[in-house]
């Protein structure tokens, strides 16, 4: 291989790692070839112009929950307690996650826990420990971190009223109605579709789409954009047929919509994929204003 | 004063974290909720890009990309080394998960960064095969023999456009610095 082949693959794997990233043998390899161009070892041009583009595509609005918000001022004070302390050594801190939290209070397990499921002598330290615990605490500052939600949270609408509400609030919305994508092979869907782009929310709702067997398929959503190819329209989200009813489904779109031309509904192995082959398209819906 | 945020942070006032989490909150969980299985997924991954952004928050450099680009670059990367350590699919129940709505908070709304507009427009005058390449595998993650197989294009050629339209964009960006051009 000679230089250039070398600058090429070494560009390949920057953009690898920034993508699908890299398995032990690439990051090897990687590690080999920055030896020889020290210069991108420590370039993140690349990581920069990756995360640009995906900035570019996608809605970034959302808002985080309060509650995801309140443990992330929590790892807070700890990293910052921990990070502050003088002892000149490497620190580490790992946030907690949710399911060894929920398996942790499942066991009995934790320091609580542990002194709960002993004897009575357990309960009577435990008893001890928890009237010091809210002495000390009870007398202590409060501490910086504190998160203090602004106001009660508002329930979220079902999704009948947050379809509603898109319908009589959404300057842009756009509509379809699903039919047969092949008259010869009716699937006979009923239902519509509606999208807005100012909003980036839609709804699809089906009135006899069959009931799928989650082992074997799933259904998934497809969105035809503008600014799309054909070949490759833009993931709707996945999701599944548990009545006979009535369905409402929110569109999760994977990236930002321009402008949609049509939206097609196709079954697909579970989980869904990333690019589908439309081998069984249950209904098309080609988009009105 | 939300571009000295992250040089704050660098210098232990911790009263930037409530700043950072109010300027970037919704960013980190915009990407996380794309790139994880599922909302208690995406949920862990936030409290780890958060920590790795208070540890890296030092390699900012503000001539180089503006914070929101820097913040999402530490975000992906967290991502994209989690959806390794899994199942890259998203689940059936995460249509579900989305139904949930986070409640109101008060943050501002974020405003798309400067690199992210100008990429906008580089992805513009790209090759339709190039954008294609370029969006299969920064959004959906795709490895270059996935985008071949689903595409139809030769490995060879999805390398190619990877590989170009990546330097072409970063080119546009201003990212590239001359000492380390390739020819492509």
């Amino acid at each position: 291989m000679n230089d250039l082949e070398k600058q090429e693959r070494l560009l390949d794997l920057l953009t690898l790692r920034e993508t699908a990233g890299l398995g032990k043998e690439e990051e090897r390899e990687l590690e080999e070839l920055f030896k020889q161009f020290p210069d991108w070892a420590d370039d993140d041009s690349i990581a920069l112009t990756t995360a640009a583009i995906n900035l570019s595509m996608i809605d970034t609005n959302e808002e985080m929950p309060t509650h995801l918000r309140s443990k992330i001022l929590a790892d807070a004070e700890n990293f910052f307690g921990k990070a502050a302390e003088p002892k000149g050594k490497v620190l580490e801190f790992e946030p907690r996650k949710k399911k060894e939290r929920e398996a942790e209070v499942n066991a009995g397990e934790g320091f609580l826990g542990k002194l709960i499921n002993t004897n009575w002598l357990g309960w009577a330290v435990a008893a001890a420990c928890v009237a010091l615990a809210l002495n000390i605490w009870l007398a202590k500052p409060v501490k910086e971190f504190v998160y203090v939600p602004a106001a009660t949270p508002t329930p979220t609408p079902a999704l009948p009223q947050q379809l509603e509400q898109l319908v009589a609030s959404a300057p842009d919305l756009v509509k379809g109605a699903w039919t047969d994508l092949d008259p010869k092979k009716p699937q006979n869907v009923k239902g519509d579709v509606v999208w807005s782009n100012s909003t980036q929310k839609g709804f699809i709702r089906f009135s006899n789409l069959p009931v799928n067997d989650k082992t074997k398929e799933t259904y998934q959503l497809w969105i035809f954009d503008e600014s799309q190819n054909a070949k490759t329209p833009v993931d709707g989200g996945v999701f599944d047929v548990d009545s006979s009813g009535d369905v409402i489904i929110p569109i999760d779109a994977k990236i930002k919509i321009k402008k949609p031309t049509m939206f097609a509904v196709t079954a697909e192995k579970p989980g869904g994929v990333v690019v589908s082959g439309l081998e069984k398209v249950m209904a098309v819906a080609k988009v009105s204003t | 004063m939300t571009q000295a945020i992250l040089q704050r942070i660098a210098s232990g006032d911790k009263t930037a974290v409530q700043d950072c989490l109010k300027s970037y909150g919704g960013l980190v969980w915009s990407l996380a909720r794309r790139m994880s299985p599922n909302t208690d997924d995406a949920e862990d991954a936030v409290q780890e890009i958060f920590i790795d952004i208070w540890k890296n928050a030092g390699r900012f450099d503000a001539s180089q990309s503006s914070e929101t680009t820097f913040i999402a670059m530490i975000a992906r990367r967290r991502l994209i080394d989690r959806l390794r350590h899994s199942n890259r699919r998203l689940s059936p129940d995460s249509l579900e998960d989305l139904t949930v709505e986070p409640v109101n908070n008060s943050d501002g709304n974020l405003q798309m960064s400067v690199e992210a507009k100008e990429a906008a427009k580089a992805l513009e005058v790209l090759r339709p095969e190039q954008r294609q390449v370029l969006q299969l595998s920064i959004i959906q993650g795709l490895s270059h023999q996935e985008i071949s197989d689903a595409t139809g294009i030769p490995l060879g050629t999805v390398k190619t456009h990877a590989r170009r339209g990546l330097l072409q964009v970063r080119e546009f960006l201003g990212l590239g610095s001359m000492n380390k051009e390739v020819s492509v």
